[in-house]
């Protein structure tokens, strides 16, 4: 086994830590923080299998996904911005006007 | 239909109108009641009197069916026999009469819509009594004339005395109403039918109930011992309703009804019906002798001479009993008319002054003063007395020869008793009124036209003239009796004991007329007290009875309905809508289970999502 290997294991931690943070966290911009943390263990994955062979076509990938990472920070905090001013409330759970009141 | 029957109709329908013009006049044109109510009458007199002068001998019903139960029918129709044309006419000449008379006496009183209406509708009640064919209907309008006397003897509401007579009049009529249904129940289940013409006489025991059940009824309506304790006190209605009460309408019912019976009588019954007839007329004769009330005397007389009337039908001799009727219906109406003539001129002369003005003792000389209600009133008398030449001599020769025929001394002795008792109470009153000098010195004026009109109708009809065809028969006995033969013995001795009488009577003139009407009310009174308290006594043990155990057995069954009820309930609520129930409760289950996942939570979505793509994974791998 390789002295990069436990580095995947890192990858996993990340990616499921990001995942336990969107499913249980309140606040929509932590929820936006755990999609960043999913994204960056999928760029460290690109990062580690560029390592084992020739070219440049996985760093590349991953230098795109920083970039659209920020756009889609962008796009979702004016999205949160919105829903804030709207609802006066940053919260997903209670944004739920399409769902049937009882 | 004949011609005969739709003439009986007619004349039964006029007053009818009549009455119900009288209700529903306004106000405003309350003065025309009087005369179109009369005017109507009339007509109806002189209508009914077409068919008694062709085919008197006919017999004609038509009927039509009223109501049907199980397999009984009642019928309503109208019943055409000699007697019930001749009692038609009767009793409409004599309503016309007091309808006239009323104009001219009801002149300065007010409720005459009422007044007049109710006149109306007791005519109208008679003649259906009259008419009807069937005793079902019978018993209607005989419940409706009670009820029409009733009302005409408290005419006069502000007078309690009226009232207490009226009530007093209608609940001893009704106690012997009571018996009279009775008596008709038991005939309807001994025949099977209430049709007149198919009601016999059946033997043995319940046909004698039945005819004293009839009886009683009789005895109430017309006023015979014990229950005749009505009639004085009814003379506190105004004197034309008295007249229509005493010669055409209430008490003449009674007899009416059982000159319509005879076939159901058995001899035991007809025994009871003598002894009371004949108990009857000497109660009544001493009564209208000891009292110095004008209309009293005249009420006591009726109820003398309706005594006669059923000595003579408990003797079998209907057609005298029944032609005594008719006789008597002009006659008496006649006295009453002119009674209340005297009534009403005394009132006009002596105004406030506190003189009872039917106190006989305060009366006399009025034969100078009325000179025409003086010969109306005295012509009458003469047919009461039984006196030659007159309607009332017929009637009782036909009574006493009955009499004669049943060879018994005490019946004899009796009914002579009754004959001498007679002339000398009605000369006591003619004396006391007309003959005898005044006591006062009141300017007395004769009444007015129309009402000496009525009481000279009735006066000339008490005169055999008019009557007379054939050797001692009247227009009645010509019709229902065509030969009667009067043994001369009879006419001898009736001649001889009415002549004593008036002799009796001429020499005590004068007599003290010291008042013993409180003794007799008195005793009379008590009788009745009996009776009521008899009647009390019997309804508290049936009202009993019926607590005790109809009450009971309805309460009990009532309790089981609502236990039932109960038990229906709680099946219904828990078995019935339990499983409706259930059936909604699982739907609604099912529904939220598949509904939950679609919370409204995005985070939950995405664990959903996240789960179904891990399971969607590991199935593609392995």
């Amino acid at each position: 086994m390789s002295e990069t290997d436990f580095l995947f294991y890192l990858g996993v931690l990340l990616f499921c830590c990001g995942l336990m943070i969107v499913f249980t966290k309140k606040n929509a911009l932590l929820i936006l923080m755990g999609i960043e943390l999913m994204l960056n263990a999928a760029n460290l994955n690109l990062v580690l299998f560029n390592q084992q062979q020739t070219g440049m076509e996985g760093q590349l990938f991953a230098l795109f996904v920083i970039l659209v990472a920020v756009c889609e920070a962008a796009v979702g905090i004016a999205i949160i911005l919105r829903v804030y001013h709207y609802y006066k409330s940053a919260v997903p759970d209670q944004v739920s006007d399409l769902k049937e009141h009882e | 239909m004949s011609d005969s029957i739709i003439i009986l109709l007619i004349t039964l329908l006029i007053p009818l109108v009549s009455a119900s013009i009288a209700f529903s006049v306004k106000e405003k044109y309350g003065w025309l009641i009087p005369m179109v109510c009369s005017l109507l009458l009339t007509v109806a007199a002189i209508t009914v009197m077409f068919p008694l002068f062709n085919n008197t001998h006919l017999i004609e019903q038509f009927s039509l069916p009223w109501l049907s139960i199980a397999n009984t029918s009642v019928s309503m129709g109208i019943l055409a026999t000699p007697v019930t044309r001749l009692m038609a006419a009767v009793v409409l000449f004599v309503s016309a009469m007091v309808h006239i008379f009323s104009i001219g006496y009801m002149a300065n009183e007010k409720n005459t819509d009422r007044y007049f209406g109710f006149l109306g509708l007791f005519t109208f009640a008679m003649l259906g009594l009259v008419y009807s064919t069937n005793l079902l209907i019978t018993f209607c309008f005989w419940e409706l004339v009670g009820f029409c006397s009733y009302r005409l003897i408290a005419h006069t509401q502000q007078k309690p005395a009226a009232t207490q007579a009226a009530t007093k009049a209608f609940l001893l009529t009704k106690a012997g109403d009571v018996a009279f249904l009775i008596g008709l129940l038991i005939l309807w289940v001994q025949n099977g039918t209430l049709e007149l013409a198919f009601i016999t006489s059946t033997s043995g025991v319940w046909s004698t109930v039945a005819g004293l059940c009839v009886f009683i009824g009789v005895m109430g309506k017309s006023a015979q011992f014990p229950l005749f304790n009505w009639l004085p006190d009814a003379m506190q209605g105004p004197t034309p309703v008295s007249a229509l009460i005493h010669a055409a309408t209430m008490v003449a019912a009674g007899i009416f009804m059982l000159v319509q019976l005879v076939p159901v009588f058995t001899p035991n019954t007809l025994w009871v019906m003598t002894a009371v007839g004949i108990l009857s007329a000497l109660m009544g004769a001493v009564g209208a002798w000891l009292v110095t009330d004008i209309k009293k005397i005249l009420a006591y007389s009726t109820i003398s001479q309706l005594g006669f009337m059923i000595l003579a039908l408990g003797l079998g001799e209907t057609s005298g009993a029944f032609t005594h009727l008719l006789h008597h219906a002009f006659f008496k109406a006649g006295l009453f008319l002119a009674a209340g003539s005297i009534i009403h001129a005394m009132h006009q002369a002596t105004h406030q002054t506190e003189v009872d003005v039917q106190d006989i003792r305060n009366l006399g000389g009025l034969r100078k003063q009325m000179p025409v209600t003086f010969i109306g009133f005295a012509i009458c008398a003469a047919a009461l007395a039984g006196i030659p030449l007159t309607s009332g001599y017929l009637s009782k020769e036909l009574i006493l020869t009955a009499v004669h025929h049943k060879n018994l001394w005490w019946l004899e002795l009796s009914v002579w008793i009754i004959v001498f008792a007679t002339p000398l109470y009605i000369f006591r009153l003619l004396w006391f009124a007309f003959l005898k000098p005044a006591s006062h010195s009141l300017p007395v004026n004769e009444a007015p036209w129309i009402m000496r009109l009525p009481v000279i109708l009735l006066a000339i009809g008490s005169i055999t003239f008019l009557f007379r065809q054939g050797h001692l028969s009247s227009f009645a006995t010509q019709i229902l009796q065509p030969e009667i033969e009067v043994p001369s013995r009879i006419v001898f001795i009736s001649l001889m004991v009415t002549g004593a009488s008036l002799l009796t009577a001429w020499l005590s003139r004068n007599l003290s007329t010291r008042s013993t009407e409180f003794l007799i009310q008195n005793f009379l009174d008590s009788i009745n007290l009996y009776l009521i308290r008899f009647t009390t006594f019997a309804g508290s043990l049936t009202t009993t009875f019926d607590k005790k155990w109809i009450d009971r057995s309805i309460h009990t069954l009532a309790y089981g309905k609502v236990a039932l009820a109960h038990l229906a309930s709680w099946a219904d609520r828990n078995m019935v809508d339990g499983a409706v129930h259930s059936v909604t409760w699982m739907a609604h289950g099912l529904g939220g289970l598949t509904r939950s996942v679609a919370n409204g939570k995005i985070q939950s979505y995405l664990l959903w999502a996240m789960a179904g793509l891990l399971i969607f994974i590991i199935w593609m791998l392995y």
